[in-house]
């Protein structure tokens, strides 16, 4: 297919040719000119146009109408490649007539893989030092983000005009420069192909049509190689982490493996399932290269699901754990633990199950890493080397009603590694670690089914140079797999068929913010992705890795090496990416969803034990789960203390359950109390209660104005001697720590008691406030209707100044005493009668 | 449940009934994988020292630089995984396992197999790919209930004549080597099913090669081979062959017999033509062909002849 394809564009190539020489147009395009400190006027023009041949046949098409904003990468760019200086003119304005020039698709340039290629001129060790590049934008300023992504693919010099005026330089002297300067440095190997990245103001734009003009400046005339691509599109929102989400968390310090789980201070982990536990259902113990984790929810739950495990080894297998969260405890609970039985006459066995998968529909996939030959059961399909779907209900692998068990043969025997289903249950992405190193497109006949559908071969339009994409197009081949034969052999002809080798392909994932399909290479260090058209993609390029990137730790910000062995990936809810690390130093990174190699935004979350690599990682529907495997740590690791407060040691391969602090765990208490009376007399005494949450077991009390004056009881009792508002503070603990202090000022007040009608036969009856006053008194009456009330108020003389004579109505009343026109700074004494009830109060009062 | 049976009948009735039960076809067979629910299996030398009788050890991603001194005092080992450590030397204790059945020393560092291997006489499955091994002793031919050899990604130039004693083997993975020939003996593996020589150095395929009642499967990929003998047609069970990335100009006529072809990729070849009597292939469903200057009326001709088979050109 693709033969033929190109054949057509042949073809087509010959046929512009023919155009061509019957033009009588002068072009732009072609070979050698003169001096390169000629300037570019027509007469010269005409002189290269003679030279022209067949090899710049394309640049006859017409000139390019302006592009929609944004601009994409491998665009079409109008270029100027004659070797003459064009500083005396006004190209980079829009006024500059650029339609005889060649045109082009990105990236554009010599000497690397490239779709356009333009000429150095005709002494390969004297080449022209500057090309010229030229494209029209029409832009909405209303559509346009206020601030502006420009991502320019640069070997080796750049400087960008919009509308005539420079915007950026990158690898470029200042000051003035001339059509003879050389790029400020070189660039070369991966950085050829990376895009730079610049944030600019919008306000660069003009509303309507807008002239993007670079100069592309080699290092030197001896150079092999110049380069030149760009894509232009609203710089990413800023991430905006949200504080208890999982993907929120300080990077930890960047370290070699020690004999612990290291992972950020806001997270806690709990250890799950480690090799060696007894199988609940009695058969037997649990295997261990735990890798693949899934967690499956039980209708949706974040609470109640399985959990798979696969156990990369040989023999292999898979193991299913029933499991809840309790919530009281904030711990997940195991309540059953199984092997799925793979030895039987249908499926024979399977081993190596590496990682693998979770379908949209709630089923297992393990992805056998192995394709050792052999056909046990003589049915067709060698033993081993597919994917295998497991039900986790009845922790079997799946009948697909042939009254049998059956793995996925309809996709493919490989070094199976992972898969991922579209959420509609169309299209799985996977890849082949070893053997072809492809990466593959199963569409599937009917959405949910994976035993039917077309196989296809991701091939790349050009290639990879330095372990970069050369351009961003690639195209999906088709490859057989109708037969058992088709299936056995499904690799090796994808291999031919053109497929891409990318050297182990580990993890393919659907991003959930922009859907493209992002997939690790571990061989060559890289998490590439791209969007899926459909026969075509777009958008290919490297995500992350083949770099060192700056980590913001507590401890300042650091720069750590990206390393080798990029394995499993896993996004979470807000598109956050988490690589899981086989190699290099074995870490758990997670990248922003804004991410770019031109403006990183990467986080170290978590640093395996000793010996050990980090599997798997999957989390629950809300995304405060996350669960993974430690696989075959050294058995000399040392203990530490996980979510539970009890000691465990990753000396041998386990899962783990980690999440933000506060969802996982018991938690310190939240402290809070109550005392049976807030208002006393001098010299009675208050029984205070703990309201504490998370079960605090000790306690620490602190009283003003109590006796005692601290306490470590649950339920002290408190003597307060003397008259006064008192404070009370609480701090309850439990094996998680401390709570805040939980301080209720002026809580307690003690009123003075006279020695007179003690105990105060009206108390909770009447109170008088407010105490002092400044003349102004309300007696508030709680009584049942219709007894005599009676107040008087006597001066420290014993003279009766006020009399209040009424009613009692029934819950609250208030009663006004007015002292105002009582003068001075004094004490009375009020004595209260209420039905048969007195009661006797001290009132000063103040001026 | 059967391969319970099958392990403990060897124990107790000895050679002659395990002999009878490997005749017995897929049922013998399944005893070449592991069985982890039904027998136990170990992680170290110590946890299996403690079951006397202990049978299965995966030493996988142990980080070995040699194995266990213990290893010896597991008598009844029938099963031992050391795939993915760092082993460059053989140690001797290996050579005492001689219950073994599975011997896997996959992605290991050994750059020969010696003699002592005739010692274990009782294997079943060996697999030593994606080590540097350079040389197979003659002492292979003590090795005659071995079913499947597994020695893809190696150094070998050639194979010794006494695999030709190793009359029970079906499949042999000898792809991504430096072979150029193959021994003459090879065609005594009469029970040979799966051939895989992909990625070598053959530069023709000796008709002398080609006598494999059984074969069902034959790879010769990534080669540089010019020349397929007429003796293809021997193979009257071939189900699969790929010829992919070589350099024929011609195939020979004894392809068009092989009724049983489903599948036959010759992408990136030379040819021009396929032979007169390809419409005999009545059950090809896949024949690849891109990467060959076939000419336009060719491919029609081919489409024809095969109106069954998906032809991608």
């Amino acid at each position: 297919m693709k033969k033929s394809l190109l054949s057509l564009c042949l073809l087509f190539s010959l046929w512009s040719f023919a155009v061509i020489s019957f033009n009588v147009e002068p072009i732009s395009a072609t070979a050698p000119a003169s001096a390169p400190e000629a300037k570019a006027t027509p007469a010269k023009k005409e002189v290269a146009a003679k030279k022209s041949t067949a090899v710049k046949a394309a640049a006859m098409l017409p000139p390019l109408t302006p592009a929609n904003y944004p601009l994409s990468k491998d665009s079409e760019w109008a270029y100027f490649d004659l070797g003459t200086s064009l500083d005396a003119t006004t190209w980079a304005e829009t006024t500059y007539d650029v339609s005889a020039w060649a045109t082009g698709q990105g990236p554009l340039g010599y000497g690397d893989a490239t779709k356009t290629v333009i000429s150095y001129g005709p002494d390969s060790g004297n080449k022209y030092i500057t090309s010229y590049f030229v494209r029209d934008l029409n832009v909405t300023l209303a559509e346009v983000a206020d601030m502006v992504e420009f991502g320019i693919r640069r070997d080796d010099g750049v400087i960008v005009y919009v509308n005539g005026v420079e915007v950026i330089r990158d690898n470029m002297p200042a000051g003035d420069v001339n059509y003879l300067t050389h790029s400020s440095g070189i660039v070369d190997g991966a950085d050829e192909k990376r895009f730079q990245v610049f944030h600019l103001s919008k306000t660069i734009f003009n509303e309507g049509v807008n002239r993007i003009a670079v100069e592309m400046h080699n290092r030197d005339g001896q150079s092999s190689d110049l380069g030149f691509d760009m894509y232009i599109k609203d710089a990413p929102a800023e991430f905006v982490c949200e504080e208890g989400h999982i993907g929120c968390f300080t990077s930890i310090d960047p370290t070699a493996q020690t004999t612990n789980l290291i992972i950020p201070t806001e997270h806690k982990f709990q250890l799950l399932f480690k090799q060696g536990d007894a199988y609940m259902d009695g058969s037997g113990n649990v295997p261990g290269n735990h890798d693949f984790t899934g967690y499956i929810a039980i209708e949706g739950s974040s609470e109640q699901g399985y959990l798979s495990v696969n156990h990369e080894n040989n023999p292999g297998g898979v193991s299913i754990v029933d499991m809840h969260l309790d919530t009281d405890t904030n711990l997940w609970v195991i309540d059953n633990s199984q092997p799925v039985e793979f030895q039987n006459d249908d499926l024979v066995t399977t081993i190596r199950n590496c990682s693998g998968g979770v379908t949209p529909w709630g089923t297992i996939i393990t992805a056998e890493e192995n394709t050792s030959g052999g056909d046990a059961n003589s049915d067709g399909y060698q033993d081993v080397g597919w994917l295998v779907e497991i039900d986790p209900v009845t922790a079997a692998v799946k009948d697909y009603g042939n009254n049998k068990q059956e793995k996925l043969w309809a996709m493919g025997r490989m070094n199976h590694e992972n898969v991922v289903v579209s959420a509609d249950g169309t299209t799985a992405y996977y890849g082949e670690d070893g053997g072809t190193n492809c990466v593959y497109k199963f569409v599937a006949d009917t959405p949910g089914d994976l035993t039917s559908g077309t196989v296809y071969v991701l091939s790349l339009d050009t290639g990879l140079s330095s372990n970069e994409p050369t351009s961003s197009t690639a195209t999906w081949i088709e490859v057989a797999n109708e037969t058992a034969e088709d299936r056995n052999n499904l690799t090796a002809n994808a291999a031919t068929a053109g497929g891409t080798a990318f050297s182990g392909v580990e993890d393919c994932e659907i991003s959930p913010i922009d859907g493209k399909i992002y997939f690790t290479a571990k061989g060559l260090d890289r998490v590439y992705r791209f969007t899926d058209n459909g026969e075509t993609v777009s958008d290919f390029e490297t995500f992350v890795g083949g770099m060192s990137y700056e980590i913001e730790t507590a401890n300042g910000v650091v720069t750590e090496q990206w390393g080798d062995g990029n394995d499993n990936l896993t996004f979470d809810d807000k598109g956050n990416l988490w690589v899981l690390q086989d190699g290099g130093l074995n870490y758990i990174w997670v990248i922003r969803p804004n991410h770019s190699q031109g403006a990183p935004q990467v986080l170290l979350h978590s640093s395996m034990p000793a010996g050990s690599e980090p599997t798997g990682l999957t989390f629950t529907p809300d995304f405060k789960y996350g669960f993974f495997s430690v696989q075959h740590p050294d058995n000399g690791n040392t203990a530490q203390v996980d979510a539970t407060f009890g000691e465990v040691n990753f000396n041998a391969s386990a899962s783990v359950v980690i999440a933000n602090r506060s969802q996982l765990g018991i938690q310190a208490p939240v402290a809070d109390f109550s005392a049976n009376e807030v208002t006393v007399e001098e010299g009675e005494v208050v029984t205070f209660t703990d309201l504490s949450t998370n079960n605090p077991t000790s306690w620490m009390w602190t009283f003003e104005g109590g006796e005692p004056a601290t306490s470590t009881d649950a339920s002290p009792v408190v003597t307060y001697a003397e008259a006064g508002t008192y404070n009370v503070t609480l701090v309850s603990t439990n094996v998680a720590g401390d709570s805040e202090a939980e301080l209720k000022e002026e809580y307690i007040i003690v009123e003075e008691a006279l020695g007179i009608d003690t105990p105060n036969q009206l108390k909770g009856i009447v109170s008088l406030y407010p105490n002092p006053t400044k003349g102004q008194v309300t007696l508030e009456l709680n009584d049942e209707a219709g007894n005599n009330v009676l107040v008087e108020v006597y001066d420290m003389l014993g003279r009766k100044v006020v009399v209040k004579e009424t009613q009692s109505l029934g819950g609250t009343q208030k009663i006004d005493l007015n002292l105002t026109q009582l003068n001075g700074e004094q004490v009375f004494i009020i004595n209260v009668t209420v039905g048969e009830k007195t009661g006797t109060y001290k009132m000063i009062k103040v001026n | 449940m059967l391969p319970v049976l099958f392990f403990s009948f060897t124990h107790m009735k000895g050679r002659f009934l395990a002999a009878l039960l490997f005749i017995a076809g897929s049922f013998a067979a399944k005893a070449q994988y592991a069985d982890p629910i039904n027998i136990p299996v170990y992680y170290s030398v110590k946890e299996a020292l403690a079951d006397k009788k202990a049978k299965q050890l995966n030493l996988r991603d142990q980080k070995l630089f040699y194995v266990p001194k213990d290893l010896s005092k597991l008598k009844h080992l029938e099963f031992l995984n050391l795939m993915r450590n760092n082993l460059e030397y053989w140690d001797k204790e290996i050579f005492t396992l001689t219950e073994l059945e599975v011997l896997n020393f996959k992605l290991n560092g050994i750059k020969y197999v010696p003699e002592d291997i005739a010692n274990l006489k009782k294997l079943i499955r060996i697999d030593f790919s994606d080590n540097s091994i350079s040389y197979l002793p003659q002492e292979i031919k003590a090795l005659t209930k071995l079913q499947y050899l597994h020695l893809s990604f190696n150094l070998l130039i050639s194979i010794p004549e006494g695999i030709g004693n190793c009359k029970d083997l079906e499949v042999l993975e000898l792809d991504n080597n430096q072979l150029s020939y193959l021994p003459q003996n090879i065609t005594k593996l009469k029970k040979l099913k799966n051939l895989q020589l992909g990625f070598n150095q053959f530069h023709e395929f000796d008709g002398s090669w080609l006598n494999f009642p059984n074969l069902e499967i034959l790879n010769m990929e990534s080669n540089s081979i010019s020349y397929l003998a007429q003796e293809i047609e021997k193979q009257k069970k071939l189900r699969t062959l790929m010829l992919a990335n070589n350099k024929l100009e011609v195939l020979p006529q004894g392809i068009t017999n092989l009724k049983e072809l489903r599948l036959l990729s010759l992408a990136n070849n030379k040819l021009k033509t396929l032979p007169e009597g390809i419409e005999n292939l009545t059950e090809l469903k896949t024949l690849l062909l891109n990467g060959n200057p076939i000419s336009n009326s060719e491919k029609e001709r081919i489409k024809k002849a095969l109106p069954n088979c998906k032809v991608y050109f």
